[in-house]
């Protein structure tokens, strides 16, 4: 074991801390039970209740001591209490009631609903949990109520547009596609290391994909991991943000944390619900191309302008081989079908005084709207179960997650092809139902689908938390988290996905295939200790963590089938190779601690540290310390505004902290070979694996949080602004090298210090709060601005031509367009440099910023009687670069706005250049200056009804059971000038969908 | 309720949070890994030799299937033969093959970065391998040979790599703080690193190789040798270097129908395919059995140019018909789908080249009479009469056709060849309509320019 010094030093010091922190504790705790009162204390029994009788499971607590108890099955509780001491009855969704015993020695109490009970409401911060009302960390949260509007099957589409700071795109409509999320802005250059930490039920999550290159082609390489956690299982989801919420996850932290939390049951009889589902989807939006009429024109001005006649005979889209009059929207016929989308979904939960248990199971079913039998299905377990001692000091909870997935999908995105293919193509099927080659003249779409991918997910994620109360105020824990992933993908490629004229036979058939599993443990032992003494409030906790992280994967290809019926079968392939056999590690323990102070419930000041060592880098880079600092006053309760009629709640808070990230993928910092995929000569190579730099370290990311909170009206209207700043130094990145150096790319740490400022609003307001009339509404808006501080020798690094100090990291260069030549029509575009020509490096230097200007979204919750409207509106603000996918007269299909737009004579006044086949480079290099110019920025802005879900419960006599029908729609319209969707901007791929499903819910 | 058993509880959660804590803080080596079992340190494979030998191998698989060797549509041999005057383009539009068959290539057209990177990358790994064999332990005649290997593999790729792009950056090191920063090297001083390189291989490599051919000896190095001695203009040496391989007797001309078969007696270097079943990426890329067809035909310009009988175009030559048209394809590798066994091996060097290049470093030096000599070697063997040509001009332009009609379609000989007689400009110009004479030299990949300024400026024309 090798350790620096300096290393030591800080591991003495941070032990000593800890120890420390043991023994005040205990002296602090003497002082806690006030002396001589417990003579006096007498039994008080009672029943509470609410409108509609007994309530089990309220909790009641003798205030200013840690006593308390909880009521039974039938309301009923039994406490020790003197008679001076004040009773607390609470009980999550109710109006705490506080009550002086006196001589009573029976207390019964009504509670009353409360709507708006944001004082006492919990929410998770990870370790611990914190009123929100007394946080001082930046946390976001949606609960069951947002998701199960939305009838969607990845927890990711749940957030889109409903957290502040939260930007959440999805990628590809394909069924279990990935989504990009970025949690105040982009903080690291490489585009795959800015994933938050998801901690599901206290069990990190490794967010990676896990599918292949060589298998996984239809969904970009990505099957969404999160898939493996259903929405309808989840009780809430909370985003921590600022540095103050997320040090105590220390090095993974700097992109924010996820926390998702499964649902729970609770101390009632047993409770039924079953919830049925079925929709449809469809493409949300299509582009507007040339017909068959406006494309030939084109093509003809094309070979015209190229002077090339008669036309060539591989031209066979006007050279007369294929109909001149046929017309097909490719659009429509490869992608515009039918997704169906079924779902199902049953629980039971209760429990009694002790125990409480969830017990659910669902299925999900979607199909594409590609032509051909793919699907995507789901099946889901969800348990939890959760037992506390009669005195309330042992409490254990174990929850599992089990999902089953299989996915079957073309192994390519149609989508390309169905904007790229001439309209005038020819038909799909021959008459015989075959599919027609056309003599080999094109490559027929349908044939894509003939090579499918297959992929077979299993997932189980089970955690186990057990805390037992030491001494009053005193709590040991131990959370223990398991994981473990199975997926199993195939891709096939037979060979009549060839066009036949290669003659190729099943012989050329071949199969890839990939086997990973990927296991992991985490054990965190804790200890927690709170103590209120008069007005003074103190929660320590320490703890510390080890997790191990164990993948295997073994991929192959195989090669030359006897049929291909066999296909799927490797063991049926002449030739195998076994392309990958790895088993990555990944360890990382920590120690980590909080210390909360709370002064009358006015001032709150919470300290955070975290001491992290992760496998991910070499020996004396392994270990970072991390902390943060945050304070709240709470102005509203003091003297002046206390009883206020008009501010109801007010919070100043602010912290600054610093976090970290080791995204960088395992072994990077060792120089290693590896064994090649290709033999050669009948043995497998050895290949160096990566440019060797073992001498990065720990990045970090320094925040900055100020942040005001303010209710108003009895909280009826609810304000919040927040101004942060990030700052993240010695990034580590992915160093875009030169191909000269052997690889594209180096890890190493970035000497440059980059910004993430920004701005986040929310405003939730209770329009209207009638007996039977609600309307709520919830806003949100960020605005987020990044910026490159400092980079000392930016002009001889590889990025000189890629930043600028002072401007965004995400900006792109761009040339600058100047409109078109008076005399060819050619695009031209500023000389920067006045070197007489037009260069990437001299000339492309023009800036454009396609980071979003602002996003948010904004929410109506309306119900009337049975009646319930939702419905959510998500806008950005943003640019982005226009669809350009070739020159105009080439055999590409065009946007149907460059028909007859283009320049033919000297003195047209045209939007687009002449038409080429290819031929003139002039005008080919011009056209893709164009594409990466300022001419080729066009506004990407758009509003989307992102979520509508309109539901009605059924008048029953049978007061027990409720029945609830609603139709739910997501993508439902979309305001844009963009041509294309300007959610994925991605042209290639397809759009996410718009669906609507229509449901019934059953609860007894 | 039950408080014995809490209490025992109790005892357990203190003993096993306590334990925990203290066991965790103990521990900070608990990070320390490992290597993986799939991975070999860098500094051991050079110490074994089935190691070191693996990482060499290594380099020829990945020549064999990426970079500037590459057999496939996205591989020079390909995307050179459309680029000059031997392939005709039928595929789709909006491709990277049909802007190298218009003529209209850009900076950051994909394939031009797939190939430069992946040449780079085997140059790296060559560079690797004689910097790990250098502070080896290995003896002697175990490094030598494969210390050769490594200098023959720099220089074919640096060879392919000055006659595409001109100027490039050379280096011989894998230090990335300094090859992230490189300069370009001017071509004759590229040459004279390839020259320098070639040499060495000619000492350390063994006079006969390993069966089949898949591994590089002696006389692969001379006959590229030969290549780098012809290309700068240094006739004599040029003959000289050809002579060694002709006169060694290890290889003889067969016929054409022979010729790319992998035990051919021709063949001087080739690459073990992909997998035993496998024949070559280039019959996949060139073959169709049904016209029109899907990718490339051969142009009416290179069939046109056989003359009657030659057996070259009877064997390496297919064409299909349908509805009266006709479509011509490269059929040297007569092979495009898995077999039980392989029967053609990519070949990368062969004798035919060393006659050619003799007799044109002759016909240089105004022997013309030897020039033809060797000449009519290859004529006879395509079942040709004799040239009679007495003039020099006029033999260096049956020689020039006799390149074309021998090494069409095969590692961009064409084109390289068409530049070093001076005459790329003056055919291509009335062969292809978008021909410029800027370009004669491919751009530097988009990429490395930005990522390295030193690499400015940009070849002409990009």
């Amino acid at each position: 074991m090798k350790i620096f010094s300096a290393n030591k030093g800080l591991r003495v010091l941070f032990y000593s801390l800890i120890l420390a922190s043991l023994p005040v504790s205990a002296l602090a705790r003497a002082h806690a039970s006030p002396n001589g009162k417990e003579v006096f204390q007498q039994t008080i029994s009672g029943v509470v209740a609410d409108s509609s009788g007994p309530l089990p499971g309220v909790i009641i607590s003798v205030k200013g001591t840690t006593r308390s108890v909880v009521t039974d099955q039938d309301g009923k509780y039994l406490i020790m209490a003197s008679n001076d001491e004040l009773l607390v009855f609470s009980f999550t969704g109710y109006k705490t009631v506080e009550v002086i015993i006196g001589a009573q020695s029976t207390v019964n109490i009504l509670l009353q609903e409360d709507a708006t009970q944001l004082e006492e409401l919990e929410i998770n911060a990870g370790y611990y949990s914190v009123k929100q009302k007394e946080s001082t960390g930046s946390i976001a949260r949606i609960t069951a109520k947002d998701i199960e509007t939305q009838p969607v099957t990845n927890v990711l589409a749940t957030m889109q547009g409903r957290m502040a700071g939260v930007s959440i795109t999805q990628d590809t409509g394909t069924p279990g596609g990935a989504f990009t999320i970025r949690i105040r802005g982009q903080n690291s250059l490489r585009q795959d290391a800015n994933q938050p930490l998801y901690i599901i039920d206290g069990v990190p999550y490794a967010s990676e994909s896990i599918g292949s290159a060589d298998t996984s082609v239809a969904t970009q390489n990505a099957q969404s991991p999160l898939n493996s956690i259903n929405p309808s299982d989840i009780e809430s989801i909370e985003v921590l943000k600022d540095a103050d919420a997320t040090a105590i996850y220390g090095s993974r932290g700097a992109n924010g944390v996820v926390l998702i939390t499964t649902k729970r049951g609770f101390n009632t009889p047993a409770k039924f619900s079953f919830t049925a589902s079925s929709g449809f989807g469809s493409l949300a939006r299509k582009m507007d191309l040339m017909n068959t009429d406006q494309y030939l024109r084109m093509r003809r001005a094309a070979f015209a302008n190229d002077g090339i006649a008669p036309y060539p005979d591989y031209a066979y889209d006007v050279n007369g081989t294929w109909d001149q009059y046929r017309n097909t929207d490719w659009q429509e016929t490869l992608i515009g079908g039918t997704s169906e989308i079924h779902s199902y979904q049953g629980s039971v939960s209760g429990g009694s005084a002790n125990t409480s248990y969830l017990l659910s199971g669902s299925f999900r079913q979607e199909t594409t709207v590609l032509p051909g039998d793919f699907k995507y299905s789901k099946g889901a377990v969800h348990f939890n179960m959760a037992h506390r001692s009669d005195d309330n000091r042992f409490k254990i909870q174990f929850s599992a997650n089990y999902i089953a997935q299989n996915n079957i999908l073309p192994a390519t995105d149609m989508t390309r092809l169905s904007r790229t293919l001439a309209p005038n193509a020819p038909a799909l099927y021959n008459g015989d139902g075959s599919l027609n080659w056309a003599e080999g003249t094109w490559d027929n779409p349908l044939s894509e689908l003939q090579q499918d991918y297959r992929s077979k997910t299993y997932d189980l994620i089970a955690n186990s938390v057990i805390s037992y109360e030491l001494f009053n105020g005193l709590q040991a824990k131990i959370s223990l988290g398991y994981t473990d992933l199975k997926n199993n993908e195939v891709r096939t490629v037979p060979s009549t996905l060839y066009n036949p004229a290669y003659g190729l036979g099943s012989e050329s058939s071949s199969l890839n295939t990939n086997y990973t599993t990927r296991r992991s443990y985490i054990i965190e032992p804790q200890l927690n200790y709170n103590v209120i003494i008069g007005r003074h409030k103190l929660d320590v906790l320490i703890g510390s963590t080890l997790q191990n992280q164990k993948s295997e994967r073994l991929q192959a290809l195989g090669f030359g089938f006897s049929s291909n019926a066999l296909i799927y079968d490797l063991s049926s392939a002449s030739t195998k190779f076994i392309t990958l056999s790895d088993e990555p590690q990944y360890k990382y323990l920590a120690y980590f601690s909080r210390v909360n102070y709370n002064y009358d419930g006015r001032y709150i000041i919470n300290i955070t540290g975290r001491r992290d060592g992760s496998s991910r880098f070499g020996t004396g880079n392994q270990f970072a310390n991390f902390g943060a600092i945050g304070c709240a006053w709470i102005f509203s309760k003091e003297a002046v505004l206390d009883y206020n009629s008009i501010l109801s709640f007010g919070k100043l808070r602010a912290s600054y902290g610093i976090t970290g990230s080791d995204q960088i993928g395992d072994y990077q910092y060792m120089d290693t070979y590896g064994s090649a995929a290709n033999q050669y000569g009948g043995v497998i190579g050895l290949n160096p694996i990566r440019l060797y730099n073992p001498a990065f370290g720990w990045e970090s990311n320094k925040k900055t949080e100020i942040a005001l909170e303010t209710g108003f009206l009895k909280d009826r209207l609810f304000l919040s602004a927040a101004w942060y700043s990030n700052r993240s130094s010695s990034q580590l990145v992915g160093m875009p090298m030169p191909g000269t150096t052997g690889f594209q790319s180096l890890t190493a740490n970035l000497d440059a210090i980059v910004r993430n400022q920004g701005w986040e609003f929310t405003l939730h307001s209770e329009n209207i709060a009638l007996k039977n009339f609600n309307w709520s509404t919830d806003f949100n808006i960020s605005l987020n601005r990044n910026k490159l501080l400092k980079y000392p020798n930016l002009e001889s690094s590889p990025y000189a031509n890629t930043y600028t100090i002072g401007q965004p990291l995400n900006i792109i260069k761009l040339y600058h367009y100047t409109g078109q030549d008076p005399d060819t029509g050619i695009y031209t575009f500023e000389d920067k440099d006045r070197d007489g020509q037009i260069t990437a490096t001299g000339d492309r230097i023009t800036q454009a910023d396609l980071n979003p200007r602002y996003f948010g979204g904004i929410q109506n919750h309306i119900s009337y009687k049975q009646w319930t409207l939702d419905f959510l509106f998500q806008f950005v603000r943003q640019k982005s670069l226009k669809y350009l996918p070739a020159p105009g007269g080439t055999s590409v299909n065009q946007l149907s706005e460059v028909s007859n737009s283009s320049w033919q004579q000297a003195g047209d006044i045209a939007s687009y250049q002449p038409y080429t086949t290819g031929v003139n480079s002039q005008a080919v290099t011009a056209y893709y200056n164009y594409a990466q110019s300022d001419g080729g920025v066009t506004d990407a802005s758009y509003i989307r009804l992102k979520n509508i879900s309109l539901s009605y419960d059924l008048p029953l006599t049978h007061k027990a059971m409720n029945c609830r029908l609603s139709l739910q729609g997501q993508n439902i319209l979309t305001f844009t000038k963009f041509n294309g969707d300007p959610e994925s901007r991605f042209a290639n791929a397809l759009p996410p969908l718009k669906f609507y499903t229509l449901g019934v819910q059953l609860n007894f | 309720m039950n408080i014995m058993i809490y209490s025992s509880i109790l005892r357990k959660a203190r003993y096993i949070v306590a334990s925990s804590l203290l066991a965790v803080m103990g521990c900070e080596n608990y990070t320390e890994i490992s290597q993986p079992p799939s991975q070999l340190s860098g500094q051991a494979v050079f110490m074994d030799k089935t190691t070191a030998t693996a990482a060499i191998l290594g380099i020829y698989a990945k020549m064999r299937d990426s970079g500037v060797l590459a057999g496939n549509t996205s591989g020079m041999t390909v995307l050179s033969a459309l680029y000059a005057d031997e392939l005709i383009y039928f595929g789709s539009g909006g491709t990277s093959a049909e802007s190298f068959y218009t003529n209209s290539l850009l900076a950051a057209d994909p394939d031009i970065a797939s190939i430069w990177n992946n040449t780079y990358n085997q140059v790296y790994s060559a560079n690797a391998a004689l910097e790990g064999l250098e502070t080896s332990t290995l003896p002697m005649d175990v490094k030598a040979p494969l210390q050769g290997e490594a200098y023959f593999i720099r220089a074919i790729l640096y060879y392919y790599l000055v006659n595409f792009f001109g100027d490039i950056p050379w280096t011989d090191t894998t230090d990335f703080n300094h090859n992230r920063l490189l300069v370009r090297t001017s071509q004759a001083e590229v040459y004279e690193k390839i020259i320098d390189d070639l040499q060495r291989a000619v000492d350390l490599l063994p006079d006969t190789g390993v069966s089949q051919k898949i591994r590089p000896d002696k006389f692969a190095a001379y006959t590229l040798l030969a290549r780098a001695y012809l290309e700068t203009g240094q006739y004599a040496q040029a003959q000289d270097a050809a002579s060694t391989v002709i006169g060694s007797n290890v290889f003889s001309l067969e016929t054409p129908e022979m010729t790319f078969l992998k035990g051919s007696n021709s063949t001087i270097f080739q690459f073990s395919p992909f997998a035993e079943a496998y024949n070559t990426d280039f019959g996949r890329s060139f073959i169709s059995v049904q016209g029109p067809p899907p990718f490339g035909a051969l142009s009416a310009t290179l069939t046109d140019a056989f003359p009657e009988g030659d057996l070259r175009r009877i064997s390496w030559i297919i064409s299909i018909e349908n509805n009266g048209q006709i479509w011509y394809f490269p059929f040297k590798y007569k092979h495009s789908t898995y077999a039980s066994e392989a029967e053609e091996y990519p070949v990368v060097l062969r004798l035919s080249e060393c006659f050619l290049i003799r007799a044109e470093a002759k016909a240089r030096q105004g022997l013309v009479t030897e020039a033809r000599e060797d000449l009519n070697m290859i004529r006879a063997n395509a079942g040709l009469e004799n040239s009679n040509t007495q003039d020099n001009s006029g033999l260096l332009e049956e020689i020039l056709k006799e390149w074309q009609l021998e090494y069409f379609t095969e590692y961009g000989q064409r084109f390289i060849t068409l530049k070093r007689f001076g005459l790329a400009d003056q055919i291509l110009e009335q062969r292809k309509p978008g021909w410029d004479s800027t370009d004669q030299l491919w751009p530097l990949p988009q990429s490395d320019i930005l990522s390295n300024p030193n690499l400015e400026p940009q070849n002409p024309g990009y």
